[in-house]
């Protein structure tokens, strides 16, 4: 996280860097062979342009001899991109010519193989060609600009574990973390009794309006009673019995009607055992 | 009478003054001439001693030659002129004479074909002076040697030395 925040950073700060030149000069080119390629030469920088050669060798001849050097690069589209010519003919040997071209910014790609060529009887030695060259300082190196291949490798090399600045990060301080947390279980708790609050309220108005409900339906059953019963008995309001007048038809005649004897005894003794049971109380109240 | 007199000759003088701008004008011709010969120090020379009373710019003997680079821009319009020290320009008090040797040769070339003869066609005035002419345009490298040898084969005295090649544009 803090690596990334610090390549952020990075990529903001040079995010507003502005192309400008740089100027260089090759090393040596010239080998035992006197041919080389530009790729050994020249570096690869952001939009090289050769805008010189510099060269010097020594000529070795004989006076009265035919001789001519080429310097030279061949052009990669066909022909020379870049010749000059030496004529030591019926010139004197020994001594050492040195040459700087001036060339108008010559792009790299068409820099092909590069030689020095002897025509004629001669030779030479201490050979030098070195080329000077101009680069944007758009991606000399991966880090020049956040646009060049490898910037981001290039920036996570530059950052070792070892020497990456701490950054103090509040969002990760333990102290804060744990005043937060405090904070949190607090306002979660307040958060909670307010929820129950809300649950209490929530239910008590749920309970009277169920009351309300249920007074309700109790008042609408009891007239649905009413209204059933009222109907039910309606039923037997609007019954109507087919009667007429029953005439007593059991004609009684007058007759001697005797007395039931064992009736009359039973009557007697129950008197008497009556009496008796009366009269036990006042037995005891002699004594 | 006096005072007529004295006031034409004052008239005169006035009439006479403004006349002269009326019938004479100066037209001025400018021209700004840039040096087509140009000497500039290449390398400074610095004298060794290999013997005590020997001081010389041989590299062999551990001196620098100076070297001087002349450029021209004009062909054949220049010879240039080199003389090469008979004496110190400063130095310690010396006792004896001292006797200076010296030449002059050209280093390097710029121009196969128009400079490669400058050495073999220079012209040596005497011991110390040597002219080039400067047949082609670029630059030329000359190289000097100085050597100083202390009268009696005696060493030289302590102290610092300083002696100059004189090189001169001359045109032809």
């Amino acid at each position: 996280m803090k690596k990334q925040l610090l390549i952020a950073v990075l990529v903001l700060w040079v995010g507003y860097s502005y192309s400008s030149y740089y100027f260089g000069s090759s090393n040596n080119a010239v080998n035992n062979a006197y041919s080389w390629s530009m790729d050994n030469i020249l570096p690869d920088y952001y939009n090289l342009a050769v805008n010189g050669v510099y060269y010097t060798y020594t000529p070795i001849k004989n006076r009265e001899d035919a001789m001519k050097v080429y310097v030279q690069n061949e052009n990669p589209n066909g022909g020379y991109i870049f010749k000059e010519t030496d004529d030591w003919s019926g010139k004197s040997g020994g001594i050492p010519i040195r040459k700087v071209i001036g060339l108008e910014y010559i792009p790299r790609e068409l820099w092909g193989d590069g030689s020095i060529e002897i025509e004629g009887t001669g030779s030479i030695k201490d050979a030098q060609v070195v080329y000077s060259y101009r680069y944007e300082d758009g991606c000399a190196t991966p880090l020049d600009n956040p646009t060049c291949p490898g910037y981001s490798d290039a920036v996570l090399d530059l950052l070792p574990d070892t020497t990456i600045t701490e950054i103090y990060d509040a969002l990760e301080d333990e102290n804060i973390n744990r005043e937060e947390t405090e904070v949190d279980n607090k306002k979660e708790e307040q958060e909670q009794e307010d929820v129950k609050e809300d649950d209490r309220l929530e239910r008590a108005l749920a309970i009277n309006e169920e009351t309300l409900e249920l007074g309700n339906s109790i008042a609408q059953n009891q007239m649905l009673d009413s209204m059933n019963n009222a109907i039910q008995m309606n039923n037997y309001y609007i019954k109507t019995i087919d009667g007429g007048v029953y005439k007593e038809t059991v004609t009684l005649k007058d007759s001697n009607l005797p007395d039931n004897k064992y009736s009359a005894i039973l009557n007697l003794s129950e008197d008497i055992k009556h009496n008796k049971m009366v009269n036990l109380q006042y037995e005891g109240n002699k004594l | 009478m006096i005072k007529e007199i004295a006031l034409i000759g004052i008239v005169g003088i006035i009439s006479y003054g403004g006349s002269k701008s009326a019938f004479a004008l100066d037209i001025p011709i400018t021209a700004s001439v840039t040096g087509s010969c140009i000497i500039s120090t290449e390398t400074n020379g610095t004298y060794a001693q290999p013997q005590a009373y020997t001081l010389t710019t041989a590299p062999a003997s551990g001196g620098q030659m100076p070297i001087t680079r002349v450029d021209v821009t004009l062909a054949s319009a220049y010879k240039v002129k080199f003389t090469v020290p008979d004496s110190f320009s400063s130095s310690p008090q010396l006792n004896d004479v001292v006797t200076f040797t010296g030449d002059t040769e050209v280093s390097a070339v710029s121009d196969a074909t128009g400079m490669a003869d400058y050495e073999t066609d220079k012209v040596e005035v005497n011991d110390y002076i040597d002219e080039y002419d400067l047949s082609a345009t670029g630059s030329t490298w000359f190289k000097h040697t100085s050597v100083a040898n202390n009268g009696g084969s005696r060493a030289f005295p302590s102290g610092n030395y300083t002696a100059y090649v004189t090189a001169e544009c001359i045109a032809l």
